[in-house]
């Protein structure tokens, strides 16, 4: 178990890494197209933004695995033993729960309902980019399960 | 269901009435906000209070292609879109944004009231929604910084901004010029800096996001008249009786008419606005530009029918 | 109904934050609860779904992790220790000597980049050992490096800006870049200020004489980080570029640097890149549900209530803008200050508008007064992070923090009711 989220932390860290850098230098590489070479890219933008929503969700998944989402932490630090525990799971629950039904549920029917649909530039299917929030609600309920589990096993 | 929010009205009576959402993304200023709003309002009236719209405007809910799919999901009820917006859904769409299918405005008028374009409007019903009426948005032109555009030859080698779809790059290749996408909101900087020589818009541009000031030259080329389509949710529009569809139907036709004297008057005021900012119009020949976009206008034909069946059509309406 | 859709997204969303759910899914769950009493569940679903996607589809929005890159490839890479050397120099002779250059500091490490916590971070940091030994109260300067540290966010580039901007429906970031420079660098010369009063009473010393010579060579060292103000700032401002290319010009010049510093290892590079893909993911999954709320607050019709509501106290735009600057100081103290941004300027922009507030001075107005946010207790980022870096408790910084929040409050409400200390500058250059 520790294992494969081990692998799929690594995994996602790359795959985050790799996303960001190609941004960047696709970003630049617009800049260098209308200076340099004084033809400027009319598809990086379009690209850019497609990675930029991957980017954003894999990244949010990985942050809901190595527990970096901003929250207030009060009422965690002032409980302790089992009602510490019982708050844990509940929190760790609700973010399972919105992801099931946001992120994976909601993010199926986009991805299906855009069938047939490509985007202006590229020409590619929407269904590419609304898939995103899909992959990432999968691993978002992995992740808490994982957490879930961690919660339970906690005892302080 | 479906974005309508349906309320027993009165005691005893059968009378339902249902509040229809509709949703675009123009200021309240604009002329075809004021017709969408007489479009609510005479649907009221024709339909005795039973059918009322509400309108969300300045893109409250969202973009064009967004509120679309949120129209498929039964969100909203009705919203008006550029019918460049409408090509992801039916390759038809795909002939209002080819540069010179239209002669003139009054052919522009002639053609989207024609039959054809009704059968258009129908063709996506299982997809959702159906077209109910055109809003004029005048005639699309160039307007560069440095030199006024009479012939293509004049488009070498200057960068245009462009709407980001594959039909209006195509374009600026066809005529000689490079297209450019980039966010509307960049386009003033970047006309100032040199970043673009260009862009292609409708006379209303020069003044409401300022580019008059630093685009001095607007060439009358009118190469492309796009209209905004106003649709209407399947799901909701099967839901109405045949009364209420004529009163919808009836109240569509009337905004439109409504909205083209709105629309001309708000271009002659940006014109002579865009004037005192020093602007210089410039009448162009249009035939060079014809006959640059020829083989482009074929090659869409070809590949996509339904475009070849409307620009066929197109052609025999005078 | 829209009393009952208000209620219900109000209180799930403080009962959420406040028992600890992460602040994105706290914005998600009200949105869909809220969404679900008026829309049937598969719309709401939907549409919460199709805005999340959609709210982060922004070739603009961008620049913002962009931003966050440059500024912590700049933390790393012995850019803010030759911004120190050169700060030090020009607040040597004021009483206090250390604690003005760590106010500078953060005001030239702001002009490159816009985070408070890297600048806290950075700047403070180098700092807070130097003032030690001096002899200086510890808690005070940590109070000074933390009030001194948003100036970031105000003077450009600031990520901040460019999510207003977002938000705000498009308002230009250039002008919002040139309005956040005179403000930003009020507020720095305001804790300057408060700083001096404290160092007199307490005859902390000022620097020894720097040599013409020394000071000619401290600047030629901080020359080639400066010049990417002028690079990036200018080039944005003047169009050269947008935001965003301006932003990944950011990240490949100081890259650049830090490699010809020897300061910098691929190491680094790795963790700093990392460190910067997960930022993204938090930052960038809150505008996600933030974008969700919006929806569900427009299509229910919750901005013009509360406009309403706002309203029928009273239309004098003093007062309005009084109310506003109180709320949202309230909202400061708990929530940082992206979500704030995301979830309140949808609310308050209709209302000061409509009330004849230029976008630009509210954009300066909002984060000005968010920027009090970060630093006041419970929750404030560059609070931790400046109490962290100077090894100092929230609870002993707070009394020292006082007189620094009442010079800033008072700057605030200047700014709020001055709108030209913000305007003149994009007004000279034609950008409004
Ligand atoms: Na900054
Ligand atoms: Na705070």
């Amino acid at each position: 178990m520790k294992k494969v989220k081990q692998f799929v932390d690594t995994l996602l860290a790359y795959v985050n890494s790799a996303l960001l850098i190609i941004m960047t230098a696709l970003v630049l590489w617009q800049v260098f197209t209308r200076y340099v070479l004084k033809n400027p890219s009319t598809f990086t933008e379009e690209l850019v933004i497609i990675i930029l929503i991957w980017t954003s969700f894999l990244g949010a998944a990985y942050a809901f695995g190595t527990r970096q989402h901003m929250s207030l932490i009060f009422l965690k630090e002032k409980l302790s033993g089992i009602k510490k525990k019982i708050l844990c799971v509940f929190i760790d629950s609700s973010v399972l729960i919105f992801t099931i039904f946001i992120l994976v549920m909601g993010g199926q029917q986009i991805t299906t309902g855009v069938a047939g649909m490509r985007t202006p530039i590229l020409n590619i299917p929407k269904s590419y980019i609304y898939s995103s929030i899909l992959v990432s609600g999968v691993l978002i309920i992995l992740y808490q399960i994982y957490n879930i589990i961690e919660d339970f096993k906690m005892n302080d | 269901a479906c974005g309508t929010q349906k309320s027993s009205n009165g005691s005893g009576s059968e009378q339902k009435s249902v509040t229809l959402k509709l949703a675009h993304n123009l200021n309240e200023q604009h002329p075809v906000h004021l017709a969408l709003a007489e479009f609510a309002k005479k649907v009221e009236e024709k339909t005795n209070g039973q059918v009322k719209i509400q309108i969300f405007p300045n893109g409250q809910l969202g973009s064009e292609s967004e509120v679309l799919e949120q129209l498929q999901a039964g969100a909203v009820a009705l919203t008006k879109v550029s019918a460049t917006a409408l090509t992801t859904y039916e390759d038809g769409y795909n002939a209002f944004s080819l540069p010179y299918v239209f002669n003139d405005e009054n052919h522009f008028y002639k053609c989207m009231e024609s039959d054809v374009v009704k059968e258009l409007y129908n063709k996506t019903k299982d997809k959702g929604f159906i077209g109910l009426t055109y809003y004029d948005s005048g005639a699309r032109s160039f307007y560069t910084a440095k030199k006024a555009i009479n012939t293509p030859q004049d488009l070498k080698g200057l960068k245009i901004r462009v709407m980001g779809f594959k039909s209006q790059t195509d374009m600026m290749q066809a005529l000689g010029g490079t297209a450019v996408s980039m966010n509307y909101g960049d386009v003033y900087t970047a006309l100032q800096s040199g970043v673009i020589d260009g862009c292609e818009n409708n006379e209303t541009a020069l003044t409401i996001g300022k580019h008059g000031e630093v685009a001095k030259y607007f060439s009358y080329d009118e190469h492309t008249r796009i209209p905004d389509i106003l649709v209407i949710s399947s799901k909701v529009w099967d839901s109405l009786t045949a009364d209420q569809q004529k009163a919808i139907q009836e109240a569509a036709k009337d905004s439109t008419e409504f909205q083209k004297p709105l629309w001309k008057k708000s271009v002659q005021e940006a014109v002579e606005q865009a004037k005192s900012m020093g602007v210089k119009f410039n009448d162009v020949d249009k035939k060079p530009f014809k006959e640059a976009v020829a083989p482009m206008i074929e090659k869409y034909s070809n590949e996509m029918i339904e475009v070849k069946k409307l620009l066929d059509a197109f052609k025999t309406i005078q | 109904m829209i009393t009952t859709a208000m209620i219900v997204l109000f209180a799930v969303f403080f009962g959420s934050l406040v028992i600890g759910i992460p602040i994105s899914i706290a914005i998600g769950l009200s949105s869909i609860i809220t969404a679900l009493v008026i829309t049937p569940p598969d719309v709401a679903i939907f549409t919460i779904t199709q805005k999340m996607v959609n709210g982060i589809s922004s070739f603009s929005l961008l620049a913002v992790p962009l931003f966050v890159l440059s500024g912590n490839i700049m933390n790393n890479g012995g850019i803010a220790k030759r911004l120190v050397n050169f700060a030090k120099v020009i607040g040597g002779r004021i009483p206090g000597a250390l604690a003005h250059a760590n106010v500078l500091g953060n005001m030239l490490f702001g002009a490159l980049s816009g985070s408070a916590v890297a600048a806290a971070a950075a700047i403070g940091g180098t700092m807070a050992p130097l003032e030690k030994e001096e002899g200086y109260d510890p808690a005070y300067s940590a109070a000074v490096n933390i009030a001194s540290s948003p100036t970031g966010m105000l003077i450009p580039p600031s990520g901040a800006l460019i999510l207003y901007s977002l938000v705000a429906g498009g308002v230009s970031i250039s002008a919002l870049f040139i309005a956040g420079y005179i403000p930003g660098i009020l507020m720095g010369v305001a804790t300057m200020v408060v700083a001096y009063f404290y160092a007199k009473k307490h005859n902390y010393p000022v620097a020894p004489k720097t040599t013409f010579k020394e000071g000619v060579k401290v600047f030629f060292d901080a020359l080639p980080s400066l010049l990417l103000i002028v690079i990036v700032i200018g080039g944005i401002v003047g169009g050269a570029f947008t935001a965003t290319e301006g932003a990944a010009i950011a990240v490949i010049y100081p890259l650049i640097l830090s490699i010809i510093y020897k300061s910098i290892t691929l190491k680094d590079i790795k963790d700093i890149i990392l460190k910067t893909a997960v930022t993204t993911g938090v930052i960038m999954f809150l505008v996600a549900a933030s974008s969700a709320m919006s929806w569900v607050m427009a299509y229910t019709g919750i901005p013009e209530a509360i406009s309403k509501a706002i309203l029928s106290i009273s239309t004098n735009k003093i007062v309005i803008l009084a109310i506003i600057n109180i709320l949202l100081l309230v909202v400061g103290t708990f929530m940082d200050l992206t979500p704030a941004i995301l979830i309140f300027t949808p609310i308050f922009f209709p209302i000061v508008t409509q009330l004849g507030v230029d976008p630009v001075h509210f954009g300066i107005i909002l984060i000005f007064n968010l920027c009090i946010g970060i630093m006041t207790p419970p929750v404030g980022s560059a609070l931790f992070v400046g109490c962290s870096v100077a090894d100092v408790s929230i609870e002993r910084v707070f009394k020292p923090l006082l007189p620094f929040f009442a010079a800033l409050i008072a700057v605030l409400f200047l700014i709020t009711y001055v709108p030209s200390i913000s305007l003149i500058l994009p007004k000279l250059l034609h950008l409004i």
